[in-house]
């Protein structure tokens, strides 16, 4: 990525200086996931389902009795991160909340095309981009890791 | 002559699990099951809150979450990171289930594959 950096600033919050095509990225990638999270067709699409996963490996009433309780507050959660991130997509400075938005919002759009491309531990992602099918999300998906990683590495977390 | 009261059975057909605990019955098998002492217990076994290996999220980012969450001081949530990464998972907090609960969703809302279990 061109022109790409992402520094600590005051208070918690980052300065973000990003080419508009990556903003434009970042904006229409955050308004798909809030369409998908609410999408009623795609219930048991793995993408999403990776963002919910079951709060129990072996006990389903537990994870049926943990989403009655808290998922509406993570569905409300990470539809707010999404929207912040759309506000802000062409901003300079993200104050601590809006950084933090972006880093669960980027991080959930990495989740979900990762878990499409079905990436593992030892997944090549860039021999991907050979191919027509998965370039482009092969592209997106390398692109964000970029952007979480110099998040985390800028961003405060006291 | 034998006398028959009437109305009551003989001692021997009395079944056995009808007669007084102080005529020496008290070993009778009984398996006494106290309610409410099996559900203390299961209650004081403490809950654990687990984040699973995913291939994903990245080390960095696993890092800066605990840091955030739990306030872990750097050292302390690189070395669970790096035990999430290496061993496959990593327990990061405990207590009462619905703290656990509480950390799981938060986790689940930063995109880190959290469950919570009993710990026995």
């Amino acid at each position: 990525m061109a022109r790409v950096k992402i520094t600590s600033s005051y208070g918690g919050g980052v300065d973000v200086d990003l080419p508009t095509d990556v903003r434009d990225l970042l904006a229409s990638l955050a308004r798909q996931l809030a369409e998908l999270i609410d999408d009623p067709e795609a219930v048991g699409e793995p993408g999403l389902e990776r963002l919910f996963p079951p709060a129990s490996i072996d006990d389903p009433m537990e994870s049926l009795g943990f989403e009655q309780l808290m998922g509406d507050a993570l569905r409300a959660g990470k539809r707010e991160a999404a929207a912040i991130l759309r506000a802000t997509a062409n901003a300079t400075h993200l104050d601590a909340e809006d950084t933090l938005a972006w880093m669960r919002c980027i991080n959930d759009i990495r989740l979900v095309i990762g878990t499409r491309l079905d990436i593992q531990e030892d997944t090549d992602v860039e021999a991907m981009f050979a191919d027509e099918l998965m370039e482009q999300a092969a592209v997106t998906y390398v692109a964000l890791t970029e952007l979480v990683e110099m998040l985390a590495r800028a961003a405060d977390p006291t | 002559m034998k006398v028959v009261r009437a109305g009551i059975a003989p001692e021997s057909s009395i079944p056995r699990w009808l007669a007084p605990v102080s005529d020496g019955m008290a070993s009778a098998p009984t398996i006494v099951r106290d309610p409410d002492v099996e559900i203390r217990t299961e209650r004081d076994v403490p809950w654990i809150v687990i984040v699973w290996n995913d291939p994903i999220n990245l080390m960095s980012y696993v890092t800066w979450v605990f840091q955030k969450l739990f306030g872990f001081p750097r050292a302390t949530a690189e070395k669970l990171m790096m035990d999430v990464h290496t061993k496959g998972k990593a327990v990061v907090a405990n207590g009462p289930k619905e703290r656990c609960e509480a950390h799981v969703a938060a986790l689940h809302g930063y995109g880190l594959w959290a469950t919570l279990q009993q710990d026995r």
